[in-house]
C-alpha cells in the first residue's frame, strides 16, 4: 500500500493463489520466482510450493519477486526458511518493490539459524507420568501442610502485638466482613435449617411410629439439630460461601501486588486481611448456629403439627422436657473452632496463590473442598471425644 | 460531515464530533482526528488526559455519547458480521498493559489471533507465532512461559507480538515503550518504522516518549483541554505555538530530545 500502488480498496484484496516456478539461472545457479500472494492465508500452499525446492546446496540462487502480488511478513517467512534450508553458496534478490526486498531480508536476518528440533516432547515409559503426579502431589500435600502450619503459627504471633495495641484492631474490615459472612448468610442458613428440621421430624416420626413412640421426634430433632446439624449446616454453608470468598479476594489482590505492596509499606497482610475476616466468622458463625438451631427446630414442630398431630404447644412442652443445656452448648461451642478453620483455610490458599487467573480459581475451588472437609472431620472428632468423656 | 458516509477514502481513521463520558465526567468533547493511511500517528497528552480512552474509542470498546469512529472504512460501533471480522482482521492491538491472556503461554497468546482467522496446520502457527516472537525482541525461550513468569517490558513486547501476528493493515498501540530499556525502546521504534515503511502499515500509537515521537512518528496528534488541540507532520506540530506543546517539546527533556533532530537535520 505505498503510494506508487494503485489505491487499496476498503477492503484490501486477500486472494488465495500463489505459486513457485523454479528454473536454472546462470552459473549452475537456480532461479526461484514466486508469484501470486504469499500472505498468512495462503501459507499453507506456499509452503507445499517449496517442498519442491529440496535438493543440492545450488552456487547461486536468484529469487526473482517480480511476478510478487502482495507479500506479507508471514509469506516473507516461508521463503526466507526455504532460502535458509537451501544453503545456497551465493543468494541474490531480484525484482519486487523495494519494500518487498527489504521485508524478505529483514525476515532473513530475525528466523533461527537453522531448522529447529523436530521433536521436542520427551517419550516416556507409559504410566510414568501418572506415577509422577501421584508422587508431586504427595509431597505438595506434605509441603503444603507444613506451609499450612507456618501461617497458623504467623497468625498467632501477631495476636499479642494487636493485644497490645488496640488502636491498629481492623474495625472497620471486620465489621464489613461480619455483614458478608453473618448477615447476607443468615436467610440461606435459615430456609435450609427450616427446611432439613422438617425433613429430620418426617424421617424420625416414619421410624418411631412402628413402636408407637412419635413423640420421641421431638427429641430426635431437638436432640440432632442442637448437638450437630445446627452447627454442622451453618458451617458447611459458610465454608462453601466465605472461604471461596476469601481465597478469591485475597488471591486476587495477590496475583495484583496489592499484598506486596502492603508489606512493602510496613502493612501486615496478616492484620489487615486474614485477622478481620477470621475474627468475623468467628463471631458471625455461632450467631448462624442458633439461626440454625431455631429454624430447624421451627422446621420439625411445623412438620409434626402438619403431619404427625403433634399440636405446636405439645412439641414447646416435650421441647422442654427432652432438651438440656449441655446439647445445645457442645454445639455452639463447636462453632468459633469451625469458624477458625473455615478462615484460617480460606486465607491461606488465598494467600497461595500466584500469578495468573488460572491459579485464583484453582486456590478458590482448593479453599472450599478443603475447609468443608475439614469442618467434617472436626465434627466427628468431638463427637467421639464429647461421648468418650461423657458429655 | 456526518451525512456523507466516507469523506476521507485515503483515511485509516476518521473520528468525528467524538464525546466521551463515564457517568458525569466527560473525557472527549468533540474530538476530530483524520489518519491517512501509512501515517505513523502519535497522540501526546498528559496523563488522564483520555488518550487511552480515544485509542479505546477507535476499537469500539467504550460507545461515545456522541460523534463516530471510523476504522479503514468501517464504523467500528455499528459494524456487524462479516464487516467487524474483516476489520478484526485487519487491525492489531498492543494494550497499555499487554492484555496477555494469563493462562496461555507466550506463544499460545499469539497463537490465538492466528487460530481465530486462518485454518492453518499448527506446525505453521508455531512458526509464524514464533517468528513474530522474535521480531517483538524477545529470546526464543520466552514462548513457552506464562504471562505471570514474565517482566513488565517483556510482557509488553509478547502484547506486540500477538499484535502482529496477522500482519495487520492498521495497529494500535498505546504506550509500547514505556517500561522498556533504552535499548530495547530503540529497537521498538525501528521495528515500528520498519513495518511501516515495508507493509504500509498504519499505526497510530499513543506515546510519552519524546524519542519513539520524533524518530518513527510521522505526524502527532495534540490532546488536551478534552479535544485535538494540534495534528500535523511532527515538525509543524514542535514549531507550533501552543502553550502546552511549548512546555511538552521546549522543556527540558523535550529540548535534549529535540536537539538531535536539529543536529540531524
Ligand atoms: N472505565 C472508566 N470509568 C471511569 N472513568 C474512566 C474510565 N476509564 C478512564 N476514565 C477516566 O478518563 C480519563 C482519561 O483516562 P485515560 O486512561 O484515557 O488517560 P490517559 O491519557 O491514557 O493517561 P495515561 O497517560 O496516564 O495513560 C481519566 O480521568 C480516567 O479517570
Ligand atoms: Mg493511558
Amino acid at each position: 500500500m505505498s503510494p506508487s500502488e494503485p489505491a487499496a480498496p476498503p477492503r484490501s484484496p486477500r486472494p488465495t493463489a500463489c505459486d513457485l516456478a523454479i528454473t536454472p539461472a546462470q552459473h549452475s545457479g537456480i532461479r526461484w520466482a514466486p508469484s501470486g500472494c504469499w500472505t498468512l492465508e495462503t501459507l499453507e500452499q506456499a509452503e507445499r510450493a517449496l517442498a519442491q525446492t529440496a535438493g543440492a546446496p545450488p552456487a547461486v540462487l536468484v529469487l526473482d519477486l517480480s511476478s510478487l502480488v502482495a507479500l506479507d511478513t508471514a509469506g516473507a517467512l516461508m521463503l526466507a526458511r526455504a532460502v535458509r534450508d537451501a544453503r545456497p553458496a551465493e543468494i541474490a534478490i531480484r525484482g519486487g518493490t523495494d519494500a518487498q526486498r527489504a521485508l524478505v531480508e529483514a525476515i532473513r536476518g530475525r528466523i533461527e539459524p537453522s531448522a529447529p528440533p523436530a521433536a521436542e516432547r520427551r517419550r516416556d515409559i507409559p504410566g510414568a507420568a501418572l506415577l509422577a503426579r501421584i508422587g508431586a502431589a504427595v509431597i505438595e500435600a506434605a509441603a503444603e501442610s507444613g506451609r499450612q502450619l507456618g501461617f497458623l503459627g504467623r497468625l498467632l504471633t501477631t495476636l499479642p502485638r494487636l493485644a497490645r495495641s488496640p488502636r491498629d484492631w481492623p474495625i472497620v474490615p471486620f465489621v464489613a466482613h461480619l455483614e458478608r459472612a453473618g448477615v447476607d448468610a443468615t436467610p440461606l442458613v435459615g430456609l435450609l435449617s427450616l427446611m432439613i428440621g422438617g425433613v429430620l421430624a418426617v424421617l424420625g416420626a416414619d421410624l418411631l411410629a412402628r413402636f408407637g413412640a412419635e413423640i420421641f421426634t421431638v427429641n430426635l430433632v431437638s436432640f440432632a439439630f442442637l448437638r450437630e446439624f445446627g452447627v454442622l449446616l451453618a458451617a458447611i454453608l459458610v465454608a462453601g460461601r466465605s472461604a471461596s470468598a476469601f481465597a478469591a479476594e485475597i488471591g486476587s489482590m495477590k496475583s495484583r501486588e496489592e499484598i506486596d505492596a502492603m508489606e512493602v509499606l510496613g502493612l501486615d497482610p496478616l492484620e489487615r486481611l486474614v485477622i478481620p475476616r477470621i475474627a468475623a466468622l468467628v463471631l458471625a458463625l455461632p450467631l448462624l448456629t442458633v439461626v440454625a438451631d431455631a429454624l430447624g427446630l421451627l422446621g420439625g414442630a411445623i412438620v409434626s403439627a402438619l403431619l404427625l398431630d403433634i399440636s405446636p404447644s405439645l412439641f414447646m412442652a416435650r421441647l422442654q422436657e427432652a432438651t438440656e443445656l449441655r446439647h445445645f452448648a457442645t454445639g455452639l461451642l463447636k462453632a468459633p473452632i469451625f469458624a477458625v478453620l473455615i478462615g484460617l483455610i480460606g486465607c491461606f490458599q488465598g494467600l497461595q496463590v500466584e500469578g495468573d487467573a488460572e491459579s485464583v480459581g484453582r486456590r478458590t475451588t482448593r479453599a472450599v473442598v478443603q475447609a468443608i472437609f475439614a469442618v467434617i472431620l472436626a465434627d466427628a472428632f468431638f463427637a467421639v471425644l464429647l461421648l468418650e468423656i461423657g458429655l | 460531515m456526518t451525512d456523507t458516509p466516507r469523506c476521507e477514502p485515503e483515511a485509516a481513521v476518521v473520528v468525528r464530533g467524538l464525546v466521551t463520558r463515564f457517568g458525569g465526567r466527560v473525557v472527549h468533547d468533540g474530538v476530530d482526528l483524520v489518519v491517512g493511511r501509512g501515517d505513523v500517528l502519535g497522540i501526546v497528552g498528559a496523563s488522564g488526559s483520555g488518550k487511552s480512552v480515544l485509542l479505546r474509542a477507535m476499537l469500539g470498546l467504550v460507545r461515545p455519547a456522541a460523534g463516530r469512529v471510523e476504522v479503514l472504512g468501517v464504523d467500528v460501533r455499528r459494524a456487524t458480521g462479516a464487516l467487524r471480522t474483516a476489520l478484526e482482521r485487519r487491525r492489531g492491538v498492543l494494550f497499555q498493559d499487554g492484555a496477555l491472556f494469563s493462562t496461555l503461554s507466550v506463544l499460545e497468546n499469539v497463537k490465538v489471533p492466528l487460530r481465530r482467522f486462518t485454518r492453518l496446520p499448527d506446525r505453521l502457527l508455531d512458526e509464524v507465532a514464533r517468528l513474530r516472537i522474535r521480531m517483538a525482541g524477545l529470546p526464543d525461550d520466552a514462548a513457552y512461559r506464562r504471562p505471570a513468569e514474565l517482566s513488565g517490558g517483556m510482557r509488553k513486547r509478547a502484547g506486540l507480538a500477538r499484535a502482529l501476528a496477522l500482519d495487520p493493515e492498521i495497529l494500535f498501540l498505546d504506550e509500547p515503550t514505556a517500561g522498556l530499556d533504552p535499548i530495547g525502546a530503540a529497537a521498538l521504534d525501528r521495528l515500528v518504522a520498519d513495518l511501516a515503511s515495508m507493509l504500509g502499515l498504519t499505526v497510530v500509537m499513543v506515546t510519552h516518549d519524546l524519542d519513539s515521537l520524533l524518530t518513527v512518528c510521522t505526524r502527532i496528534a495534540v490532546l488536551a483541554g478534552r479535544r485535538i488541540v494540534i495534528c500535523g507532520p511532527v515538525d509543524e506540530v514542535i514549531a507550533s505555538g501552543h502553550p502546552w506543546v511549548k512546555e511538552y517539546f521546549h522543556g527540558p527533556r523535550g529540548r535534549a530530545a529535540t536537539r538531535g533532530r536539529r543536529q540531524g537535520e
